[in-house]
Protein backbone atom coordinates (compact mmCIF):
# COMPACT_ATOMS: atom_id res chain seq x y z
CA UNK A 1 0.00 0.00 0.00
CA UNK A 2 1.31 3.13 -0.99
CA UNK A 3 1.64 5.74 1.59
CA UNK A 4 -0.09 9.12 1.67
CA UNK A 5 2.22 12.29 1.42
CA UNK A 6 1.22 15.71 1.13
CA UNK A 7 3.89 18.48 1.14
CA UNK A 8 3.38 22.19 2.95
CA UNK A 9 5.14 24.82 2.54
CA UNK A 10 6.74 26.54 5.77
CA UNK A 11 6.18 30.16 6.11
CA UNK A 12 9.29 32.15 5.01
CA UNK A 13 11.21 34.23 8.40
CA UNK A 14 9.64 31.75 10.75
CA UNK A 15 11.54 28.94 10.13
CA UNK A 16 14.62 29.87 8.56
CA UNK A 17 16.62 32.88 7.41
CA UNK A 18 19.55 34.26 4.97
CA UNK A 19 22.25 36.11 6.30
CA UNK A 20 21.85 38.75 4.04
CA UNK A 21 20.35 42.38 3.68
CA UNK A 22 16.77 42.82 4.55
CA UNK A 23 15.71 43.12 0.67
CA UNK A 24 17.42 40.33 -0.13
CA UNK A 25 16.00 38.41 2.78
CA UNK A 26 12.93 38.64 0.98
CA UNK A 27 13.44 37.53 -2.39
CA UNK A 28 15.43 34.42 -1.66
CA UNK A 29 12.27 33.74 1.01
CA UNK A 30 10.25 34.23 -2.00
CA UNK A 31 12.99 31.99 -3.96
CA UNK A 32 13.90 29.14 -1.71
CA UNK A 33 11.24 27.73 0.28
CA UNK A 34 11.21 25.43 3.51
CA UNK A 35 8.94 22.32 2.42
CA UNK A 36 7.26 20.31 4.92
CA UNK A 37 6.90 16.45 3.96
CA UNK A 38 4.08 14.94 5.89
CA UNK A 39 2.76 11.26 6.06
CA UNK A 40 -0.62 10.13 7.24
CA UNK A 41 -0.09 7.86 9.37
CA UNK A 42 -3.04 5.01 8.88
CA UNK A 43 -2.83 3.59 12.75
CA UNK A 44 -2.72 6.36 14.19
CA UNK A 45 -5.44 8.10 12.18
CA UNK A 46 -3.28 11.53 11.38
CA UNK A 47 -0.81 13.55 9.43
CA UNK A 48 2.53 13.38 11.16
CA UNK A 49 5.46 15.10 9.90
CA UNK A 50 8.60 13.16 8.18
CA UNK A 51 10.91 14.86 6.45
CA UNK A 52 11.95 18.32 5.08
CA UNK A 53 13.69 19.72 1.66
CA UNK A 54 14.53 23.37 0.92
CA UNK A 55 13.02 23.78 -2.46
CA UNK A 56 13.84 26.61 -5.15
CA UNK A 57 10.82 26.04 -7.34
CA UNK A 58 10.79 29.46 -9.04
CA UNK A 59 10.91 29.19 -13.29
CA UNK A 60 14.37 31.02 -13.85
CA UNK A 61 18.07 29.56 -13.48
CA UNK A 62 19.76 30.69 -10.20
CA UNK A 63 23.37 30.46 -9.77
CA UNK A 64 24.89 27.15 -7.63
CA UNK A 65 27.61 28.78 -6.63
CA UNK A 66 26.00 31.90 -5.05
CA UNK A 67 23.49 29.60 -3.44
CA UNK A 68 26.50 27.13 -2.44
CA UNK A 69 28.35 30.64 -1.13
CA UNK A 70 26.61 33.01 -0.46
CA UNK A 71 22.79 32.18 0.01
CA UNK A 72 22.69 29.47 2.70
CA UNK A 73 19.42 29.61 4.61
CA UNK A 74 19.41 28.32 8.42
CA UNK A 75 16.79 26.85 9.62
CA UNK A 76 15.90 28.00 12.98
CA UNK A 77 13.81 25.43 14.48
CA UNK A 78 15.61 23.76 17.22
CA UNK A 79 16.60 20.33 17.34
CA UNK A 80 17.61 18.09 14.18
CA UNK A 81 16.72 21.10 12.06
CA UNK A 82 19.68 22.81 12.69
CA UNK A 83 21.70 19.95 11.14
CA UNK A 84 20.64 21.41 7.97
CA UNK A 85 23.76 21.24 5.93
CA UNK A 86 22.75 18.10 3.83
CA UNK A 87 19.42 19.78 3.20
CA UNK A 88 20.76 22.83 1.48
CA UNK A 89 23.51 20.97 -0.74
CA UNK A 90 20.76 18.63 -1.71
CA UNK A 91 19.14 22.42 -2.87
CA UNK A 92 22.86 23.34 -4.61
CA UNK A 93 22.58 19.65 -6.76
CA UNK A 94 19.14 20.28 -7.17
CA UNK A 95 19.88 24.04 -8.79
CA UNK A 96 22.98 22.37 -10.53
CA UNK A 97 21.07 19.65 -12.26
CA UNK A 98 18.14 22.64 -13.88
CA UNK A 99 21.68 24.15 -15.00
CA UNK A 100 23.17 21.25 -16.31
CA UNK A 101 20.88 21.16 -19.24
CA UNK A 102 20.23 24.66 -19.37
CA UNK A 103 23.26 26.36 -20.59
CA UNK A 104 26.39 24.08 -19.28
CA UNK A 105 26.33 21.77 -22.57
CA UNK A 106 26.98 24.91 -24.98
CA UNK A 107 29.22 26.89 -22.40
CA UNK A 108 31.38 23.74 -22.35
CA UNK A 109 31.69 23.94 -26.26
CA UNK A 110 32.26 27.34 -26.19
CA UNK A 111 35.27 27.16 -23.98
CA UNK A 112 36.73 24.79 -26.43
CA UNK A 113 36.23 26.73 -29.23
CA UNK A 114 37.50 29.52 -27.73
CA UNK A 115 40.68 28.04 -26.27
CA UNK A 116 41.87 26.35 -29.30
CA UNK A 117 40.93 29.21 -32.14
CA UNK A 118 42.61 31.93 -30.16
CA UNK A 119 45.91 30.68 -29.34
CA UNK A 120 46.44 28.63 -32.19
CA UNK A 121 46.01 32.09 -34.33
CA UNK A 122 48.59 33.22 -32.04
CA UNK A 123 51.13 30.54 -32.92
CA UNK A 124 50.43 27.95 -30.23
CA UNK A 125 50.29 24.41 -30.27
CA UNK A 126 46.95 23.15 -28.11
CA UNK A 127 47.25 19.70 -26.58
CA UNK A 128 43.77 18.25 -25.50
CA UNK A 129 42.53 14.91 -23.62
CA UNK A 130 40.35 14.04 -21.67
CA UNK A 131 40.52 11.68 -18.66
CA UNK A 132 37.60 10.31 -16.82
CA UNK A 133 37.13 10.56 -12.39
CA UNK A 134 38.22 6.74 -11.05
CA UNK A 135 36.12 7.48 -8.39
CA UNK A 136 34.94 10.75 -7.00
CA UNK A 137 36.76 14.17 -6.56
CA UNK A 138 36.83 17.28 -4.60
CA UNK A 139 39.03 20.64 -4.91
CA UNK A 140 39.14 23.24 -2.72
CA UNK A 141 37.87 21.35 0.52
CA UNK A 142 39.50 23.60 2.87
CA UNK A 143 38.94 27.12 1.30
CA UNK A 144 37.12 28.97 3.67
CA UNK A 145 32.94 28.25 4.03
CA UNK A 146 30.81 29.30 6.92
CA UNK A 147 29.65 25.59 6.76
CA UNK A 148 33.63 24.98 6.56
CA UNK A 149 33.61 22.69 4.13
CA UNK A 150 33.85 23.72 0.58
CA UNK A 151 34.27 23.07 -2.84
CA UNK A 152 35.57 25.49 -6.23
CA UNK A 153 32.76 25.98 -7.88
CA UNK A 154 32.96 28.51 -10.96
CA UNK A 155 32.11 31.95 -9.74
CA UNK A 156 30.18 33.11 -12.49
CA UNK A 157 29.06 29.90 -14.19
CA UNK A 158 28.31 27.31 -11.24
CA UNK A 159 29.84 24.87 -12.39
CA UNK A 160 32.77 22.79 -10.81
CA UNK A 161 36.36 22.88 -12.80
CA UNK A 162 39.58 22.28 -11.83
CA UNK A 163 41.60 25.55 -11.82
CA UNK A 164 45.17 25.80 -13.95
CA UNK A 165 46.76 26.61 -10.95
CA UNK A 166 45.91 23.88 -9.47
CA UNK A 167 46.75 21.83 -12.16
CA UNK A 168 50.02 22.80 -12.69
CA UNK A 169 51.00 22.95 -9.35
CA UNK A 170 50.06 19.15 -9.13
CA UNK A 171 52.57 18.25 -12.29
CA UNK A 172 55.10 19.80 -10.74
CA UNK A 173 54.76 18.03 -7.58
CA UNK A 174 55.03 14.63 -9.42
CA UNK A 175 57.93 15.66 -11.44
CA UNK A 176 59.76 16.46 -8.41
CA UNK A 177 59.07 13.59 -6.53
CA UNK A 178 59.83 11.72 -9.70
CA UNK A 179 63.05 12.94 -10.19
CA UNK A 180 64.30 12.81 -6.57
CA UNK A 181 63.12 8.83 -6.81
CA UNK A 182 66.07 9.22 -9.86
CA UNK A 183 68.51 11.44 -7.94
CA UNK A 184 68.28 8.76 -4.95
CA UNK A 185 69.15 6.17 -6.75
CA UNK A 186 71.70 7.75 -8.73
CA UNK A 187 73.59 9.54 -5.91
CA UNK A 188 72.68 6.89 -3.09
CA UNK A 189 70.51 9.44 -1.42
CA UNK A 190 67.73 9.38 1.61
CA UNK A 191 64.72 10.51 -0.67
CA UNK A 192 63.82 13.83 1.53
CA UNK A 193 67.25 14.92 0.98
CA UNK A 194 66.92 14.61 -2.52
CA UNK A 195 62.96 15.89 -2.89
CA UNK A 196 64.59 18.95 -1.42
CA UNK A 197 67.54 18.98 -3.40
CA UNK A 198 65.28 18.69 -6.51
CA UNK A 199 62.57 21.37 -5.60
CA UNK A 200 65.22 23.75 -4.81
CA UNK A 201 67.02 23.72 -8.18
CA UNK A 202 63.66 23.66 -9.96
CA UNK A 203 63.09 26.95 -7.73
CA UNK A 204 66.24 28.67 -8.67
CA UNK A 205 66.53 27.39 -12.22
CA UNK A 206 69.87 25.74 -11.33
CA UNK A 207 70.44 23.38 -14.27
CA UNK A 208 73.65 21.63 -12.88
CA UNK A 209 71.73 18.44 -12.50
CA UNK A 210 72.00 15.89 -15.05
CA UNK A 211 68.64 13.68 -14.42
CA UNK A 212 66.70 11.73 -17.27
CA UNK A 213 63.12 10.30 -16.59
CA UNK A 214 62.30 8.06 -19.59
CA UNK A 215 62.99 11.25 -22.49
CA UNK A 216 62.39 14.32 -20.08
CA UNK A 217 65.18 16.37 -18.94
CA UNK A 218 65.97 18.07 -15.58
CA UNK A 219 66.68 21.41 -18.17
CA UNK A 220 63.22 20.67 -19.43
CA UNK A 221 61.47 20.48 -16.42
CA UNK A 222 62.90 24.19 -15.23
CA UNK A 223 61.56 25.40 -18.82
CA UNK A 224 58.17 24.17 -18.69
CA UNK A 225 57.47 24.82 -15.07
CA UNK A 226 59.33 28.42 -15.34
CA UNK A 227 61.22 30.09 -12.47
CA UNK A 228 61.50 33.69 -10.51
CA UNK A 229 63.34 35.27 -13.58
CA UNK A 230 61.70 33.08 -16.55
CA UNK A 231 57.99 32.39 -17.40
CA UNK A 232 57.23 28.61 -18.02
CA UNK A 233 56.75 27.75 -21.33
CA UNK A 234 53.95 26.08 -21.31
CA UNK A 235 50.52 27.15 -20.43
CA UNK A 236 48.13 24.71 -18.35
CA UNK A 237 44.58 25.90 -18.79
CA UNK A 238 41.63 25.72 -16.37
CA UNK A 239 40.06 21.89 -16.79
CA UNK A 240 36.16 21.59 -17.41
CA UNK A 241 34.20 18.80 -16.84
CA UNK A 242 32.90 17.39 -20.28
CA UNK A 243 29.35 16.25 -20.78
CA UNK A 244 27.48 15.06 -17.74
CA UNK A 245 28.35 16.31 -14.41
CA UNK A 246 27.34 14.53 -11.46
CA UNK A 247 27.34 16.16 -7.75
CA UNK A 248 26.92 14.39 -4.69
CA UNK A 249 27.41 14.10 -1.13
CA UNK A 250 29.74 12.48 0.46
CA UNK A 251 30.64 12.26 4.05
CA UNK A 252 33.56 12.35 6.48
CA UNK A 253 33.58 10.70 10.01
CA UNK A 254 36.22 11.16 12.24
CA UNK A 255 35.86 8.74 15.03
CA UNK A 256 38.06 10.42 17.50
CA UNK A 257 36.74 14.10 17.49
CA UNK A 258 37.96 14.73 21.11
CA UNK A 259 41.77 12.70 20.52
CA UNK A 260 41.49 15.05 17.02
CA UNK A 261 40.22 18.31 18.33
CA UNK A 262 41.52 18.59 21.91
CA UNK A 263 43.49 16.58 24.44
CA UNK A 264 41.97 13.64 24.96
CA UNK A 265 43.63 10.24 24.18
CA UNK A 266 41.62 8.24 20.95
CA UNK A 267 39.10 5.94 22.72
CA UNK A 268 35.96 4.51 21.42
CA UNK A 269 33.09 5.98 23.54
CA UNK A 270 33.71 9.06 21.92
CA UNK A 271 30.92 10.20 19.62
CA UNK A 272 31.38 11.07 16.29
CA UNK A 273 29.45 13.51 14.01
CA UNK A 274 29.27 12.95 10.27
CA UNK A 275 30.33 16.40 8.01
CA UNK A 276 29.04 16.36 4.99
CA UNK A 277 30.67 17.89 1.91
CA UNK A 278 30.00 18.04 -1.88
CA UNK A 279 32.19 16.24 -4.49
CA UNK A 280 32.07 15.05 -7.95
CA UNK A 281 31.43 11.45 -8.83
CA UNK A 282 32.75 9.71 -11.82
CA UNK A 283 33.18 12.90 -14.52
CA UNK A 284 34.44 13.21 -17.18
CA UNK A 285 37.70 16.73 -17.26
CA UNK A 286 38.98 18.13 -20.58
CA UNK A 287 42.04 19.31 -20.19
CA UNK A 288 44.41 22.05 -22.16
CA UNK A 289 47.98 22.70 -22.46
CA UNK A 290 49.87 25.25 -24.85
CA UNK A 291 52.97 26.07 -26.29
CA UNK A 292 55.03 26.97 -28.34
CA UNK A 293 56.84 23.97 -28.43
CA UNK A 294 55.63 21.07 -29.50
CA UNK A 295 58.30 19.03 -27.84
CA UNK A 296 58.15 20.64 -24.38
CA UNK A 297 54.31 20.36 -24.80
CA UNK A 298 54.53 16.54 -25.31
CA UNK A 299 57.02 16.09 -22.41
CA UNK A 300 54.01 18.33 -20.17
CA UNK A 301 51.31 16.25 -21.11
CA UNK A 302 52.98 12.76 -20.36
CA UNK A 303 53.81 14.20 -16.76
CA UNK A 304 50.18 15.98 -16.12
CA UNK A 305 48.70 12.44 -17.58
CA UNK A 306 51.15 10.35 -14.85
CA UNK A 307 50.64 12.81 -12.08
CA UNK A 308 46.55 12.66 -12.77
CA UNK A 309 46.49 8.60 -12.65
CA UNK A 310 49.22 7.76 -9.75
CA UNK A 311 49.46 10.93 -7.16
CA UNK A 312 45.59 12.05 -8.26
CA UNK A 313 44.35 16.14 -7.95
CA UNK A 314 42.82 18.17 -5.00
CA UNK A 315 41.86 16.83 -1.32
CA UNK A 316 41.44 13.16 0.47
CA UNK A 317 44.00 11.29 -2.61
CA UNK A 318 44.91 9.35 -0.33
CA UNK A 319 42.10 7.64 0.12
CA UNK A 320 41.53 7.70 -3.95
CA UNK A 321 39.84 11.34 -4.03
CA UNK A 322 40.66 12.92 -7.41
CA UNK A 323 41.98 10.11 -9.29
CA UNK A 324 42.10 9.89 -13.24
CA UNK A 325 41.74 6.72 -15.84
CA UNK A 326 41.90 6.71 -19.61
CA UNK A 327 38.73 6.69 -20.82
CA UNK B 1 51.72 67.03 12.88
CA UNK B 2 49.95 68.91 10.23
CA UNK B 3 47.06 71.31 11.22
CA UNK B 4 44.74 70.63 8.96
CA UNK B 5 44.56 66.88 8.57
CA UNK B 6 42.03 65.50 5.17
CA UNK B 7 38.70 63.68 6.66
CA UNK B 8 40.75 60.17 5.20
CA UNK B 9 43.23 60.97 7.58
CA UNK B 10 41.51 61.11 10.21
CA UNK B 11 39.64 58.27 9.73
CA UNK B 12 42.31 56.01 9.20
CA UNK B 13 43.89 57.46 12.20
CA UNK B 14 40.94 56.47 14.05
CA UNK B 15 40.67 52.71 12.79
CA UNK B 16 43.92 52.26 13.63
CA UNK B 17 44.12 53.86 16.92
CA UNK B 18 40.60 51.86 17.63
CA UNK B 19 42.48 48.31 15.92
CA UNK B 20 46.25 49.02 18.05
CA UNK B 21 43.65 48.83 21.32
CA UNK B 22 41.57 46.13 20.45
CA UNK B 23 45.09 44.02 19.67
CA UNK B 24 46.36 45.40 23.37
CA UNK B 25 42.78 43.67 24.92
CA UNK B 26 43.55 40.80 22.93
CA UNK B 27 46.83 40.61 25.00
CA UNK B 28 45.44 41.45 28.31
CA UNK B 29 42.37 39.02 27.44
CA UNK B 30 44.92 35.74 26.98
CA UNK B 31 47.48 36.54 29.34
CA UNK B 32 49.63 33.60 29.48
CA UNK B 33 47.55 31.98 26.81
CA UNK B 34 49.52 31.57 24.19
CA UNK B 35 47.37 29.18 22.02
CA UNK B 36 44.58 31.88 22.18
CA UNK B 37 46.56 34.82 21.53
CA UNK B 38 47.62 32.47 18.41
CA UNK B 39 43.54 31.83 17.75
CA UNK B 40 43.31 35.27 17.71
CA UNK B 41 45.71 36.51 15.10
CA UNK B 42 45.16 34.08 12.74
CA UNK B 43 41.31 34.08 12.98
CA UNK B 44 41.91 37.84 12.04
CA UNK B 45 43.61 37.01 9.70
CA UNK B 46 41.03 34.32 8.06
CA UNK B 47 37.96 36.56 8.89
CA UNK B 48 38.55 39.46 5.92
CA UNK B 49 39.14 37.01 2.79
CA UNK B 50 35.77 34.83 4.62
CA UNK B 51 33.39 38.15 4.53
CA UNK B 52 34.90 38.47 0.65
CA UNK B 53 34.13 35.14 -0.48
CA UNK B 54 30.98 34.41 1.40
CA UNK B 55 29.39 37.92 2.42
CA UNK B 56 29.38 39.55 5.30
CA UNK B 57 25.97 38.31 7.21
CA UNK B 58 27.30 34.83 6.57
CA UNK B 59 30.47 35.20 8.45
CA UNK B 60 29.59 37.16 10.93
CA UNK B 61 26.85 34.35 11.67
CA UNK B 62 29.79 31.91 11.49
CA UNK B 63 32.21 33.47 14.01
CA UNK B 64 29.07 33.65 16.34
CA UNK B 65 28.37 30.55 15.79
CA UNK B 66 32.01 29.39 17.11
CA UNK B 67 32.12 32.14 20.26
CA UNK B 68 32.17 30.23 23.41
CA UNK B 69 32.53 31.95 26.60
CA UNK B 70 36.28 33.66 26.71
CA UNK B 71 37.27 31.93 23.04
CA UNK B 72 38.61 34.21 20.85
CA UNK B 73 35.84 34.32 18.37
CA UNK B 74 34.17 35.41 20.60
CA UNK B 75 36.24 38.76 22.06
CA UNK B 76 36.44 39.20 17.71
CA UNK B 77 32.56 39.17 17.59
CA UNK B 78 32.81 41.84 20.56
CA UNK B 79 35.18 43.97 19.07
CA UNK B 80 33.71 44.17 15.72
CA UNK B 81 30.79 45.52 17.30
CA UNK B 82 32.23 47.75 19.44
CA UNK B 83 34.22 49.18 16.67
CA UNK B 84 30.55 49.83 14.85
CA UNK B 85 29.25 51.41 17.47
CA UNK B 86 32.31 53.61 18.19
CA UNK B 87 32.40 57.43 16.37
CA UNK B 88 35.58 56.07 14.09
CA UNK B 89 33.15 54.53 11.33
CA UNK B 90 31.89 56.68 8.34
CA UNK B 91 28.67 56.35 6.25
CA UNK B 92 27.34 54.56 9.23
CA UNK B 93 27.23 53.31 12.80
CA UNK B 94 25.33 51.08 14.94
CA UNK B 95 22.91 52.54 17.21
CA UNK B 96 23.93 51.79 20.68
CA UNK B 97 20.53 50.33 21.46
CA UNK B 98 21.20 47.52 18.59
CA UNK B 99 22.20 44.23 21.05
CA UNK B 100 23.25 41.87 18.36
CA UNK B 101 25.81 42.39 15.62
CA UNK B 102 24.65 40.29 12.71
CA UNK B 103 20.73 40.81 14.03
CA UNK B 104 21.76 44.72 13.54
CA UNK B 105 23.63 43.71 9.96
CA UNK B 106 20.81 41.47 8.30
CA UNK B 107 18.17 44.27 9.14
CA UNK B 108 19.62 46.72 6.98
CA UNK B 109 18.78 47.05 3.51
CA UNK B 110 21.58 46.53 0.60
CA UNK B 111 22.98 50.13 0.62
CA UNK B 112 23.31 49.50 3.98
CA UNK B 113 24.81 46.16 4.46
CA UNK B 114 27.01 47.45 1.18
CA UNK B 115 28.59 50.23 3.86
CA UNK B 116 28.98 48.07 6.23
CA UNK B 117 30.99 45.07 4.64
CA UNK B 118 33.77 48.34 3.29
CA UNK B 119 33.49 49.42 7.11
CA UNK B 120 34.16 46.16 8.72
CA UNK B 121 36.89 45.00 5.76
CA UNK B 122 38.51 48.54 6.53
CA UNK B 123 39.18 48.15 10.34
CA UNK B 124 40.14 44.48 9.89
CA UNK B 125 42.67 45.41 7.99
CA UNK B 126 44.37 47.22 10.60
CA UNK B 127 43.53 44.76 12.70
CA UNK B 128 45.49 42.07 10.77
CA UNK B 129 48.69 44.26 10.59
CA UNK B 130 48.57 45.24 14.89
CA UNK B 131 47.71 41.51 15.65
CA UNK B 132 50.47 40.18 13.52
CA UNK B 133 53.18 43.29 15.12
CA UNK B 134 51.82 42.57 18.37
CA UNK B 135 51.47 39.15 18.93
CA UNK B 136 54.41 37.69 19.12
CA UNK B 137 55.37 34.06 17.52
CA UNK B 138 57.05 31.32 20.16
CA UNK B 139 60.40 30.44 18.71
Amino acid sequence: MRNKERRIIEKYSKDYLFYTSKDTQRILGSIISKIRIERFDERKKKWEKKDWVYDASSDFVKNPSLIFGKFIPESLVDGEEKENKDKYLYLVIKEFERIKNDYVPTLLKRIKKTIKEDFEKNGFVIQDFSLALSWRLVIGLGASHPQETSMTLHHIYGIPYIPGSAIKGVTRHWAVLRFAEELAKKNNLGIEKAIEEVSKKLENGDESLSLFLDTISFQDLIKIFGTQKEEGKVIFFDAYPDENIELKIDIMNPHYPDYYGGDKPPTDWQNPVPIKFLTIEKTKFQFYLASRDKDLLTKAENLLKDALKNFGIGAKTSLGYGVFEEV
Amino acid sequence: MAEKESFITKLEKGRAEFAYRCVEEAKQTFQGESKKQKEYKSYVKKIPSMVLSNGLGQTLAFVKAKSKKENAYDLIYKQLTEYMKSNHTTRISMQQSEADLVKWVISCNSQDYRYITQEILAFLQWLKRFAEGLIEEEE
